[in-house]
């Protein structure tokens, strides 16, 4: 079987000849049936990857395949297939939930007694049965976020590309919706995926690409990708302050790979990370560092980041 | 085609159920017309742009107040009638008085003793008010009861210059009170205006357009002024008196509200193209893209709406303007042509704006500005005719002229016939305008 979704060589430049280069050069080919999920920092070029699959930018050069269908030639057809989530809440605030749903299940060119069936049934499956007939403007922000995926399910799409669904909303509502992800994979719907938290990414994906500047840097399982970074461990110390030596002296303990400052903390890479946390105490001990916790984690995606770029997914 | 009524039910739902858009739409445009109306009432009648020289009788049968242990007399109601008759001339002699400087430029007085024919000349509009002072006026004063009762006998048909006189009159009764007088803030702001005016002298076309315009508008806020003024004083009795000396068969109204409306229009069509730059900052535009609907189709849906609400707008004020009894001219089919004609040429400026602007902020701002000046160009707030020809031709670039001069001549009898031209310019405007308008909005949606 082809794959469902096929990037060939995707680039974007905003603006040219002279704006940014948001898009690189992204190849990837994604099943059917799986959830895939792209991660990466502010600014990666998630969103502008996932607008041009979409049809809403023109890609500066590429092409993407979806279900066999050009999205430069042939749009429309693509758009019959697939569902979006935008990252932003891309709602009506002085519509209700429902009037937000039907104008939008209109807009795919559904009507009558089917799309009022399909609005309810959709109500339903995000929760907002008893808020249907109230405006988005009074919503709670996991509500908008639960109402934003729901219009882009509305059509029953065959794939459903989602840009960071869980923004800014609180623990049990995104709770919600991983589990909503998972509960429409396991139904047959492929599902591309993009967020900054590596627990997201690490919970919901087949497979997951790491992007970073516009191009994709590591792509694989989550155990493919951990693989990478080896047998190393993460600690990470939260400190009071950071004196300027220490981090030399933490490298030039033996085992220990990148070491990064973040807020308040110090990210240790070290091979068998429990052995070596000893010596990292002492050594910080000696430079007169204060250490008031200690946690030391198995490699995740986030050490797969700092691996691969040097850098903290999230500064 | 469908999805273009479904893009315009939404959009009118959205606007139709938006209180504030719907003020901006219905209301300020009936307000602002009225205003004007009375101010232009003046204007018009009195066949003179600039108010000066109001003329103006007094009456003083003030017997005066000795107070305790002074020995001279006080004299409140003979210390207005110095003021007033003593100020004429203030110019001339070189004062920098400026109480004086505004009466004298404002009022042409005489004082008077024979009540009955002062009242008589009133009537026949003469004089535009008679100020009487009542034998008790300072007694009162001094008593402290209230500032005494000053009666203006006022003519009827030229609101604005006797609205001047009251308020000058109430301005003077206010002060001797010595109650803190918040109302009367109408003298200040005619004296501010007058200021200003005196500074912009030098009679180029730009200085007397412009002077125009803010003394209109001074007007128009002394006369708010004054409606919050009567439920707080009761210092002055004012009598109405007379006819109407507008000129017979002329309704200032008529020419005012779809000059007005016109105006306002272009406002709401703007703002309707402006929600095509705001739907791409919430992203719903993006969204309506990324369902099976051609670029093409969704900014047509888009502009039917502009177009859409511009009729409902027209077709509403001209309905509502109706039932208060103004005459837009029975020719319904030559009505209606207009109707669509200048909501066309409106909703093609509302696409240009924002396809120039490019962004909600700039729509907002330098269009809104752009706006204002096409309407003073276009006449809304000062008459065409009034202004230097060279203006006169400049005036008929604008959609404004065209549209509110067609409706004019509607409303005064003429047939769709008469206004062939006008269809014509508001026709080519629109589909101009339309045109570069959807051409550029496209080339920033499409990136
Ligand atoms: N309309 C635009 N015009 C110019 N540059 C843009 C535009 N949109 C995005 N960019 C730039 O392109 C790059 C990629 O942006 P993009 O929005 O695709 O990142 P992202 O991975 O989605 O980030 P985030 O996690 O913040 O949503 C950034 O440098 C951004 O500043
Ligand atoms: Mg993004």
């Amino acid at each position: 079987m082809p794959p469902i979704i096929e990037l060939k060589g995707l680039k974007k430049q905003y603006n040219p000849p002279d704006g940014v280069w948001a898009v690189k050069g992204v190849d990837l080919e994604i099943e059917e049936g799986e959830i895939f999920s792209f991660l990466g920092p502010n600014g990666a070029g998630k969103t502008t990857t996932i607008s041009m699959i979409s049809g809403l930018l023109t890609p500066t050069d590429g092409d993407a395949i979806i279900a066999g269908h050009s999205i430069r030639r042939e749009p429309m057809a693509v758009k019959r297939l697939i569902g979006v989530v935008p990252q932003e809440i891309a709602l009506y605030p002085t519509l209700t939930a429902r009037q937000n749903l039907t104008f939008f299940g209109q807009m795919y060119g559904w009507g009558g007694r089917s799309l009022r069936k399909r609005v309810d049934e959709v109500l339903e499956f995000i929760g907002l049965t008893e808020r249907a007939n109230d405006k988005v403007k009074t919503f709670s922000g996991g509500m908008k976020r639960r109402l934003n995926i729901g219009v882009g399910l509305l059509h029953k799409p065959r794939i459903v590309y989602m840009d960071e669904p869980t923004v800014g909303i609180d623990p049990q509502s995104r709770r919600r919706i991983l589990d909503t992800v998972k509960l429409l994979n396991e139904e047959g719907m492929t599902v591309l995926y993009t967020t900054h938290y590596m627990e997201e990414a690490q919970e919901l994906s087949h497979r997951v690409g790491i992007i970073d500047h516009g191009v994709i840097i590591a792509l694989g399982t989550v155990g493919e990708l951990v693989q990478m970074v080896g047998e190393k461990d993460a600690i990470r110390l939260t400190v009071q302050e950071v004196p300027g030596n220490l981090i030399e002296a933490l490298k030039a303990i033996e085992g220990v790979g990148e070491v990064t400052v973040g807020d308040g903390t110090i990210t240790v890479m070290a091979d068998r990370g429990r052995r070596a946390l000893p010596r990292i105490i002492n050594v910080a001990d000696d430079a007169g560092v204060r250490i008031e916790s200690v946690k030391v984690e198995e490699p995740d995606l986030e050490a797969v980041f700092l691996h691969l770029t040097g850098r903290a997914l999230r500064e | 085609m469908r999805k273009l009524l479904n893009i315009l039910r939404k959009d009118l739902y959205i606007r139709f159920t938006d209180v504030t858009a719907l003020l901006y739409m219905f209301v300020t445009p009936m307000a602002v017309s009225l205003l004007m109306a009375l101010a232009f009432g003046s204007f018009l009648g009195d066949g003179d742009i600039q108010i000066s020289e109001i003329p103006v009788a007094v009456i003083n049968y003030d017997e005066g107040v000795v107070f305790a242990g002074a020995t001279e007399q006080a004299n409140y109601g003979q210390q207005f009638v110095d003021m007033l008759i003593g100020s004429q001339g203030a110019a001339e002699r070189g004062e920098d008085d400026e109480m004086a400087l505004f009466f004298d430029r404002m009022f042409d007085p005489r004082q008077v003793d024979d009540e009955e024919s002062a009242r008589r000349m009133v009537e026949d509009g003469d004089l535009v008010a008679l100020i009487v002072f009542p034998e008790d006026f300072s007694a009162r004063v001094v008593s402290g009861e209230d500032a005494g009762v000053i009666e203006v006998y006022r003519s009827r048909g030229s609101d604005i210059s006797a609205s001047i006189v009251v308020s000058v009159v109430k301005g003077y009764a206010n002060a001797l009170s010595a109650v803190t007088i918040t109302m009367d803030t109408a003298i200040p702001r005619i004296v501010e205006a007058v200021i200003r005016q005196n500074a912009a002298e030098g009679d180029d076309p730009f200085g007397l357009f412009f002077r125009t315009y803010q003394e209109v508008w001074t007007v128009i806020q002394g006369l708010v002024s004054r409606i919050g003024e009567i439920a707080t004083a009761s210092a002055i009795r004012i009598e109405d008196v007379g006819v109407s000396r507008g000129r017979p068969g002329f309704d200032p109204m008529a020419f005012l509200l779809p000059a007005m409306a016109i105006f306002f229009l272009m406002f709401s069509s703007t703002s309707g193209a402006n929600s095509i730059l705001e739907e791409r900052n919430s992203w719903t535009l993006q969204r309506m893209m990324t369902t099976p609907t051609p670029l093409s189709s969704i900014l047509a849906g888009k502009m039917l709406s502009v177009f859409a609400t511009g009729v409902i707008q027209m077709a509403i004020l001209i309905g509502a303007s109706t039932l208060f009894g103004l005459k837009w001219g029975g020719n319904v089919v030559a009505m209606a042509v207009m109707v669509l004609t200048v909501s066309a040429a409106a909703g093609g400026l509302g696409a240009a704006i924002a396809g120039v602007a490019g962004s909600p902020e700039r729509v907002d701002s330098y269009g809104s500005a752009f706006l204002i000046i096409l309407g003073m160009l276009g006449g809304t707030f000062t008459p065409p005719q009034l202004f230097p020809d060279w203006l006169q031709a400049l005036s008929k670039l604008t959609p404004n002229y065209w549209g509110a001069d067609a409706f004019s001549i509607l409303a005064h009898g003429g047939s769709l016939a008469d206004v062939t031209t006008h269809v014509a310019v508001l026709l080519v405007i629109a589909v101009v305008l339309f045109s570069l308008g959807t051409w550029l909005l496209d080339r920033r949606i499409r990136l």
